[in-house]
């Protein structure tokens, strides 16, 4: 049996999701978060049950890419029933997406999810009634408390059926409906997407487009506007009917503060400045100590051991491959990590969207493209995918340039692992403010420069909640198991690599070839160099590459302060990860791609080059 | 030669072809078409030129594949009207035959133009960076969002603009619909409540939701 989740977006679909099939899927406090099919099974009673989270939609008929995405899957009848996941604190909005999916006529249950926010709000729901209204089950939980979610499959399971409400449509759609019916044969859910405009069946396209003529003449009004204000009423009929009570508790609205300009836009570039500060001091506590401890437990004794040379170089390269790693990256991208999720869960990344969306608009792009942006201080790869959410190529083109530009918790390791620690944390924060300043430069440009429309921004704002340590490090341990299992292994192989390579003799040679480039332009020496090729694998590993080739993790005793400045700045500029320029192709394509990684790479020497001309 | 004139000869001829799968004679379409010969002559002319058409020997007529094609068109869309008054509006078959007939030619010419006085499919489609221009209303006396100010009760009159109109009917603001603008920045964002939830708006879009007080 195939279930699949469907609703709005940030109803808690993908909370659910993980509570029914122990599968990871990330979950967030904005729209957009799942933007393509998860899958997942559970046992129920012996049977295997698929279940299937869509992503957060506001319709099934419109053209987005998810929402088509989730109209084909339910015409072709992949679904055997569908479990439609509602906030009880916006039911009306809620029920116009129900009101759509019941005319697919596949078997369903709803799910009123965050009863617990409702009972808060001192909203009452009548269950009875409104699986009276539906003709549906309805079950009430609080998927963030684990309220009721077991009983979610038992009833899928027993009682799942199509819903028997019928939405009471303008007389002239009504007409119409019968019309193609008679016609052409049409089911009346075919009708009304042909009257919409959806192009399945081309006769019936044709035929329907010359009554919707017709009647957008008589109603001055599109018909994609008639058929939504009449299921926007019955939703509302419905919801009257059912809401029982609602208390207009004056609470007080923190949005009163966050959404002014002042004090919003201060608190806003607080709330960043201290989640920068924050891992900056936090983080090299951290590494400190770790370091610290590896240094005393595992580096030392064994060069005290004595090895044969082979032996030694390979096994001196893992430790501090593992020293590097996770003592120096994990406690950086970890916290950054934890931050982000709470900034996520609280719902406060639409404010963000919100207050910045007039400045967003300089850049070329609308408020709703500062989530992505944010989102890559965490990693540039899922902020990338978060480009789809934004409507024109032209927002997108940009926004790729700007997002691959954001320093990410890879490259906030290389500032702080050897700005902060070995140089000041002012002249760190310095390396941020140049690249902000170079973000909205290439902002600026590329905004006069590249071609295409641009849309304004439309955006839902996601209720304030307090963030649930549990998720919260659910989540950022999710986000953090890519770093362990796919990073530290290739850090490690390439560590042991490097070994070999330095006992052989090929790093010196490498090095004595690139020498005049980087001591010349960039005034750093040549293994810096080679270094900072690592940093096109993973960032990071620039970093840890700089201490395995330097031969120790106490970076100043081997390069003055300007050096290490200027190897951080040109590490955090120039070209993105392989996994972000992968992510890029499938996301962009080939050229964007080559346009992105050329840029950057111009940019990282040209400013490292600068920097060295000035102050060297 | 006007457009529908060529419809309604194609229609005709389509009719005749797949009742009888011959030639048809000048005769049958001027009865038909109760047009003179000269006046048919000229049309048939202009599709003999145009490749849906060709003349036999005798002046009797056939369909080309694309000549057929449009006429079964034409033919399906009258039908389609056809029974579309009926259902809408109780009319008898005969009459709504006329209307239809009368209605399948013009639909893409008048009333088009007509309807995109109301949901203004002439405004713009996007907000172009640095070319900012003062919109006006698509009618006079309508007053956008941003004629208002914060804590305003209001419904909607008309939202034009298609490239977002899809996103803005979902979330509920579609005319008749109360909401009450919540926020409004001094650079002309905005937030509005509509059914209980939120809604952030660029200034361009507000500005393209065109609603009135409510009382």
């Amino acid at each position: 049996m195939k279930v699949a989740l469907i609703g709005n977006p940030s109803v808690g679909k993908s909370l659910i999701f993980n509570q029914l099939t122990g599968i990871g899927v990330e979950v967030s406090n904005y729209p957009g978060t799942t933007v393509e099919l998860k899958g997942g099974s559970t046992c129920y009673q012996r049977e295997m049950i698929d279940i299937v989270d869509f992503p957060g939609i506001y319709s099934l008929d419109g053209t987005s890419e998810e929402e088509e995405l989730v109209r084909t899957f339910l015409l072709e009848g992949k679904a055997d029933a569908a479990i439609v996941v509602m906030d009880a604190t916006r039911l009306e909005r809620n029920l116009y997406l129900l009101l759509q999916l019941a005319e697919f006529g596949i078997p369903m249950i709803a799910v009123l999810n965050m009863i617990d926010e409702m009972e808060k709000a001192g909203l009452e729901i009548d269950t009875t009634a409104l699986e009276y209204q539906l003709g549906i089950e309805v079950l009430q939980t609080a998927a963030s408390k684990g309220r009721n979610i077991e009983k979610i499959i038992p009833l899928v399971r027993s009682s799942a059926r199509p819903a028997t409400l019928t939405v009471p449509y303008d007389r002239s759609v009504e007409a119409a409906v019968r019309t193609l019916e008679k016609t052409l044969g049409a089911g009346r859910t075919e009708s009304l997407w042909a009257l919409q405009g959806i192009k399945k069946d081309f006769a019936l396209f044709e035929a329907a487009s010359a009554i919707t003529e017709q009647i957008e003449a008589r109603h001055r009004m599109t018909i994609q506007q008639i058929i939504a204000a009449n299921r926007h009423n019955y939703a509302r009929t419905i919801a009257d009917r059912v809401i029982k009570k609602r208390e207009a508790r004056k609470r007080f609205d923190l949005d009163q503060l966050l959404m002014g300009t002042i004090p919003g836009i201060p608190i806003l570039i607080l709330v960043l400045l201290s989640i920068l500060l924050f891992v900056f001091i936090v983080g090299a506590f951290l590494e400190e100590t770790i370091v610290e401890a590896f240094q005393i437990l595992l580096i030392d004794p064994l060069l005290g051991l004595g090895l044969p040379p082979l032996v030694e170089t390979i096994a001196l390269s893992l430790a501090i491959a593992l020293q590097a790693g996770l003592g120096i990256a994990f406690p950086f991208v970890f916290i950054f990590y934890i931050l982000l999720s709470i900034l996520e869960d609280t719902g406060y990344m639409t404010r963000a969207a919100f207050l910045a969306d007039n400045a967003m608009h300089r850049v070329g792009m609308h408020g709703g493209a500062i989530i992505p942006l944010i989102l890559g201080l965490g990693c540039n790869v899922p902020a990338v995918m978060g480009l789809r959410n934004l409507t024109s190529r032209r927002e997108k083109i940009i926004g790729a340039f700007l997002i691959t530009m954001v320093p990410c918790s890879a490259r906030t390791v290389i500032i702080l692992g050897i700005v902060a620690a070995f140089v000041g944390i002012l002249p760190a924060l310095t390396i941020y403010l140049i690249v902000f300043l170079l973000i909205t430069a290439t902002g600026l440009l590329l905004s006069r420069f590249t071609p295409g429309e641009q849309f304004g921004m439309i955006l839902e704002m996601a209720p304030l909640r307090l963030p649930q340590a549990e998720l919260v490090i659910k989540k950022s341990w999710m986000r953090m198991q890519e770093f362990l299992f796919i990073a530290m292994p290739m850090l490690l192989v390439g560590s042991i690599f490097l070994g070999l390579f330095e006992l052989f003799g090929i790093t010196a040679m490498f090095e004595e070839l690139i020498a005049p480039f980087s001591e010349g332009v960039l005034g750093i020496p040549s293994y810096a160099t080679t270094a900072l090729l690592f940093g096109i694998l993973r960032k990071e590993m620039a970093f840890e590459m700089l201490a395995i080739l330097g031969g120790t993790a106490n970076l100043s005793a081997i390069m003055t302060s300007l050096q290490l400045y200027i190897f951080a700045l040109v590490s955090v500029l120039f070209v993105p990860c392989v996994s972000t320029i992968a992510v890029l192709f499938k996301e962009m394509g080939g050229r964007i791609t080559a346009a992105v990684t050329f840029y950057t790479v111009g940019l990282g020497i040209i400013i490292g080059a600068l920097v060295n001309l000035i102050f060297g | 030669m006007r457009l529908s004139q060529r419809e309604d000869c194609l229609e005709a001829l389509y009719t005749i072809v797949s009742e009888s799968e011959k030639a048809v004679r000048l005769a049958d379409l001027s009865r038909e078409l109760q047009m003179s010969d000269e006046e048919i002559q000229a049309i048939l002319d202009e599709l003999e030129q145009q490749g849906h058409i060709a003349r036999l020997a005798g002046g009797d007529v056939v369909l080309t594949d694309t000549g057929r094609e449009l006429g079964e068109g034409v033919f399906r869309k009258h039908r389609t009207l056809e029974c579309f008054l009926t259902e809408m509006l109780g009319m008898d078959a005969d009459k709504a035959s006329q209307e239809a007939c009368r209605l399948e030619h013009d639909v893409s010419d008048e009333t088009i133009d007509r309807l995109s006085l109301y949901i203004c499919d002439s405004c713009p489609g996007a907000y172009r960076w640095g070319r900012k221009r003062e919109r006006k209303p698509a009618e006079e006396g309508m007053q956008s969002l941003l004629d208002f100010s914060e804590g305003d009760e209001l419904s909607v009159v008309s939202v034009c603009g298609p490239g977002w109109r899809r996103r803005l009917i979902d979330l509920g603001i579609v005319p008749g619909q109360s909401i009450s603008l919540k926020r409004k920045l001094r650079n002309r964002s905005i937030v509005v409540r509509v059914k209980h939830c939120d809604v952030a708006l660029s200034p361009e879009i507000a500005r393209s939701i065109f609603v009135e007080k409510r009382t």
